[in-house]
């Protein structure tokens, strides 16, 4: 199965990146994944064997790269690869707490919005074509709670935003 | 529907309606997505003065310039509701007082064009660079929870539909 960047073809060998093709495929063993460093930004192959849905995730990720200026109808430039950058580690950070988003689209405010929804509970994080990176929680009709993130911070708000939704 | 020379009325119920269209691939179950809101000022229409929901799938003149988009682009899109009360209210975002509000804004082809438009203190915030980013993102989350669907869409954005 080939994939679009960022994913990478490889294989995670007791804690030690292979190519795919130098694994005798019989003897390709079962493994859990050393911990991830906070930062990553890659995709690999057994990232979507854990999480399915996030290859729906990064294809869409992938397409918002084609969008062009017009994308919608009030003049809002498409995400860049900052934004989609800091996207990319915001889906694997919650792929690493197996959490699954509602939905990742491009945002009118330039960026990329990844959305989670749970009867009237919204939460969702948005990571910016400028670098910045926004959380919000809502809760029916209370007003909205918006919250700067930084890129070292986001474990901790998907964890914030994980114990909201549920 | 035209203006013909109606005056503004900036006098609306808490009950009266507001409409606007939508794309399909915006809907999240038969809520809207808050991604996909455009910041103030929103253009919507109003319920008063003979304004119906369809009237914002009627296509609108292009702009100098611009070819006109094909019929299908208006008639096919949904339409989303919300109340004049339902309006975002009066928030405190980073120490500063914002309050949004609708003002009739007739345009000679659509009488009942409206914008809900955002003020810091006394002054119209015009350009969404003079908005913060939080600022933003606060009326997309309001404005997400209290809309309805009235007529589902039937048509993507042309990127989705590619």
């Amino acid at each position: 199965m080939e994939y679009a960047l960022p994913i990478t073809t490889t294989w995670n060998y007791g804690g030690y990146s292979v190519a795919e093709d130098a694994v005798p495929e019989d003897i390709r063993p079962s493994f859990s994944l050393p911990p991830r460093k906070q930062d990553a930004t890659t995709v690999e192959t057994t990232d979507l064997e854990a999480a399915p849905w996030l290859a729906g995730a990064v294809e869409q990720l992938n397409r918002m790269r084609g969008l062009t200026p017009g994308w919608e109808t009030s003049g809002a430039l498409p995400p860049n690869e900052t934004a989609i950058k800091l996207a990319s580690m915001v889906l694997l950070q919650l792929m690493e707490a197996e959490i699954e988003p509602n939905y990742i689209d491009p945002s009118t405010d330039e960026g990329v919005c990844v959305a989670f929804r749970h009867g009237d509970r919204y939460a969702d994080v948005e990571c910016f074509n400028t670098g910045e990176i926004l959380a919000v929680t809502k809760e029916g009709g209370r007003s909205p709670n918006i919250w700067d993130v930084h890129q070292s911070d986001i474990r901790q708000a998907l964890g914030r935003i994980a114990r909201f939704i549920h | 529907m035209l203006r013909r020379g109606r005056p503004v009325v900036n006098d609306f119920e808490p009950g009266e309606k507001l409409y606007f269209r939508w794309y399909s691939n915006w809907m999240d179950g038969d809520a809207i997505r808050p991604s996909q809101i455009q910041p103030p000022k929103q253009s919507v229409n109003r319920r008063r003065h003979g304004g119906r929901c369809w009237l914002v799938l009627i296509p609108e003149p292009p702009k100098p310039g611009q070819d006109p988009r094909p019929v299908q682009e208006y008639l096919c899109q949904g339409i989303i509701a919300l109340r004049v009360a339902d309006v975002p209210r009066p928030a405190e975002i980073n120490g500063t007082e914002y309050r949004f509000q609708v003002e009739h804004d007739p345009l000679e082809h659509n009488y009942q064009h409206c914008e809900i438009r955002v003020y810091e203190g006394d002054t119209e915030l015009k350009d969404r660079n003079q908005m913060t980013k939080a600022l933003k993102k606060h009326y997309r989350t309001e404005m997400g929870a209290v809309t309805e669907l009235v007529i589902r869409p039937e048509i993507a954005t042309k990127d989705a539909r590619q």
